[in-house]
């Protein structure tokens, strides 16, 4: 899958522009605070319903406007034409009340209105990269949980009602903390038991679908993280679940499903109960997966703790190439790559193995303030790209680094354009 | 969808009918207070309100009246049926009372409207339950405020074979689902719940993905 073109309006600090780009390689250059993350951002917001910055989606709107839009096209790769069957065309739009400051987006997918925007996920498979994926291991837990989550339901869609039916238990549970005190009642112990029941039900779903994702993507990321290690070093990934425990997802552990759900719903009953009375305490639920996290270990030390900074940074770019495999192997399609100034913080071995590492047939989006002369870079650029200099808000093409473009930039449009149809009805799509 | 939005204006109000929400009505007070009422109905907003008080002012007298007495007489004389708890004029009600009927099948429903839905078909001869309700701590239902003790009540007093749960595949009829099935349980009750999957006469194309899982989930021999 690839972008054929970006449009944007009032999004952010961009100027109203529409991109065609390269179905290959695309390179935005420009200096810091240009708007290079944020035509990134528009990509991502259009491939998984938000941004991967901010869940306010009022942000996304310009300073001073009221309302944004994007829209793209997105093609099978090595499909060149713009044949109206096979495309997907996705359009955002979002209006803020001017008084109420109240938010309302509209989500089309080739012209229909999409009812919810979990209906969007997996119709335009990503992988990103981006700056804060460098800490994914010494950062939040709930960083490396909604890397997890955001990774697995690209590659099976329906989990986002799995994760949705979670949420609603945890929330009518939570509902229930609220309104029992101490000593329970036996109403309260019976209600307790009843939603305990229905938590675990849902919670095992959402741990096994975690577990098996883990266990699928486990030997690409240890194969990729022995190359990139030169020392004999194994990586391991596992689920830490109730707090204490931690199930490894390495080919040695791995269990069948009827066994696995066993051994969770053992683990998590017994957890809920023992922890009982601390959740009635803290009016919250204080088990379950949305406590949950990925945990990472290299020779069985828990890398989260110990692992070095190049070790960390391996372990991180190995996962995404996991994630990347996977994908491209479950959509039987290469997902769109965003690499959003990570190159810069590799050193030259790493960024030459990531390079190596992508699928030619994968439309890569990558941001970088500069680009040197010599090095893994600027000898993957020297391929077919198309090449953008960002400059307050707008993107315009770079002939001089990307000379082997001359077919496509007749197409190129560089700012306002006249053809996009968002433009043309003043930003609104009716 | 347009920019051009009214601002809020404090002062004169023109005669558009309830912009701004709210309850400060540009009309006269009786017409006021009769938009309101209406606009409290659920699925009515501003604009239907309106029309329907309108409409109201342009009949005769006695089509007003008949509406209004039509309105404390069904609030006067329908009432829960002391047996199965469905909206009725009489209790137990007319089909609690019903000689056609078995009444050895129970079927459990949420809300009277799920009731009609299931009577629409003519093709069940069963008597019902309603519960009022599903199990839901974020509304503010627990068991005690459905008449769940009502339906193990009678399931003991009465002949009953099976139970039948017809409540809706949510999180909160999961839920009510099992606690019901454990109580019926303990008292030894054939319990059983509708199936989901597929609409019939559907096309397995237009069916959403959850849908076709579930249908498949549910598959039986054949």
């Amino acid at each position: 899958m690839y972008c054929e073109w970006l449009s944007v309006a009032q999004f952010r600090n961009l100027t109203p522009q529409q991109l065609q780009l390269s179905p290959n390689k695309n390179l935005f250059l420009g200096q810091n605070g240009q708007g290079k993350t944020n035509i990134l951002e528009a990509l991502w917001l259009l491939s998984r319903g938000r941004s991967h910055r901010t869940r306010q989606d009022k942000e996304l709107i310009q300073f001073g406007q009221h309302h944004v839009d994007v829209s793209g096209r997105f093609m099978p790769e090595g499909v060149t034409q713009s044949a109206g069957d096979v495309s997907h065309t996705i359009t955002y739009h979002q209006q803020v009340h001017p008084d109420s400051m109240r938010a309302q987006s509209r989500w089309q997918a080739n012209g229909v209105t999409v009812a919810s925007k979990s209906q969007l996920v997996g119709r335009i498979p990503t992988v990103g990269f981006f700056h804060p994926d460098l800490a994914l291991l010494r950062g939040a837990p709930s960083h490396r949980r909604d890397w997890l989550d955001a990774a697995m339901v690209q590659a099976r869609p329906l989990l986002v009602k799995t994760l949705q039916r979670y949420e609603t238990v945890r929330k009518q549970k939570t509902e229930l903390l609220k309104t029992c005190r101490f000593p329970l009642s036996v109403a309260q112990k019976e209600q307790l038991t009843l939603w305990n029941d229905s938590f675990i039900e849902a919670a095992i779903e959402v741990m096994v679908a975690r577990v098996s994702y883990l266990q699928r993507i486990s030997s690409t990321a240890k194969t990729q993280y022995g190359l990139l290690a030169k020392e004999k070093e194994r990586l391991t990934l596992g689920l830490q679940w109730c707090k204490t425990q931690i199930l490894w997802c390495d080919e040695g552990n791995i269990k069948d499903d009827a066994t696995l759900v066993n051994h969770l719903t053992a683990g998590l009953t017994d957890a809920l109960h023992t922890r009982q009375n601390e959740e009635v305490a803290r009016q919250q639920c204080v088990v379950g997966p949305h406590r949950d996290t990925l945990m990472f270990a290299i020779d069985d030390q828990d890398a989260t703790a110990f692992a070095s900074q190049g070790q960390q940074r391996s372990i991180v770019l190995a996962l995404k190439l996991a994630e990347l495999h996977y994908l491209t192997h479950v959509q039987q399609t290469a997902p769109i790559l965003v690499l959003d100034d990570v190159l810069a913080e590799l050193d030259a071995q790493r960024q030459a193995y990531l390079l190596t590492q992508l699928d030619a047939r994968s439309q890569v989006w990558m941001t970088t303030t500069h680009v040197d002369t010599q090095g893994p870079l600027s000898d993957w650029l020297s391929e077919l790209l198309a090449c953008f200099d960002v400059l307050a808000g707008t993107a315009t093409l770079n002939t001089q680094l990307a000379p082997s473009v001359d077919h496509l930039s007749t197409g190129l449009s560089t700012s306002l354009s006249i053809d996009n149809p968002l433009l043309s009805t003043g930003g609104n799509i009716r | 969808m347009s920019l051009n939005v009214v601002p809020p204006n404090p002062g004169y109000t023109p005669t558009a009918a309830g912009y701004g929400g709210g309850s400060r009505h540009p009309y006269t007070p009786p017409l006021s207070n009769l938009v309101e009422h209406f606009q409290r109905l659920p699925g009515i907003g501003p604009k239907t309100a309106q029309r329907l008080a309108f409409h109201i002012l342009k009949k005769p007298r006695g089509d007003a009246e008949a509406f209004a007495n039509a309105l404390i007489t069904a609030k006067e004389a329908i009432g829960e049926c002391e047996q199965c708890y469905n909206w009725s004029e009489h209790s137990p009600c007319e089909i609690c009372t019903s000689t056609t009927r078995n009444s050895s099948t129970i079927c459990v429903v949420p809300h009277t409207e799920d009731l009609y839905a299931l009577e629409r078909t003519g093709e069940f001869t069963h008597q019902y339950h309603v519960l009022h309700g599903l199990i839901s701590p974020l509304e503010g239902l627990g068991p005690d405020d459905l008449r769940l003790r009502e339906l193990i009540a009678r399931c003991e007093a009465q002949q009953v074979d099976e139970v039948i749960l017809a409540l809706p595949p949510t999180v909160e009829g999961d839920t009510t689902s099992l606690y019901l099935a454990r109580l019926l349980k303990a008292l030894e009750m054939k319990t059983t719940r509708i199936a989901f999957g597929l609409p019939v006469g559907g096309e397995l194309d237009y069916a959403d993905t959850l849908t076709i899982t579930r249908a498949i989930q549910g598959r039986r021999a054949v």
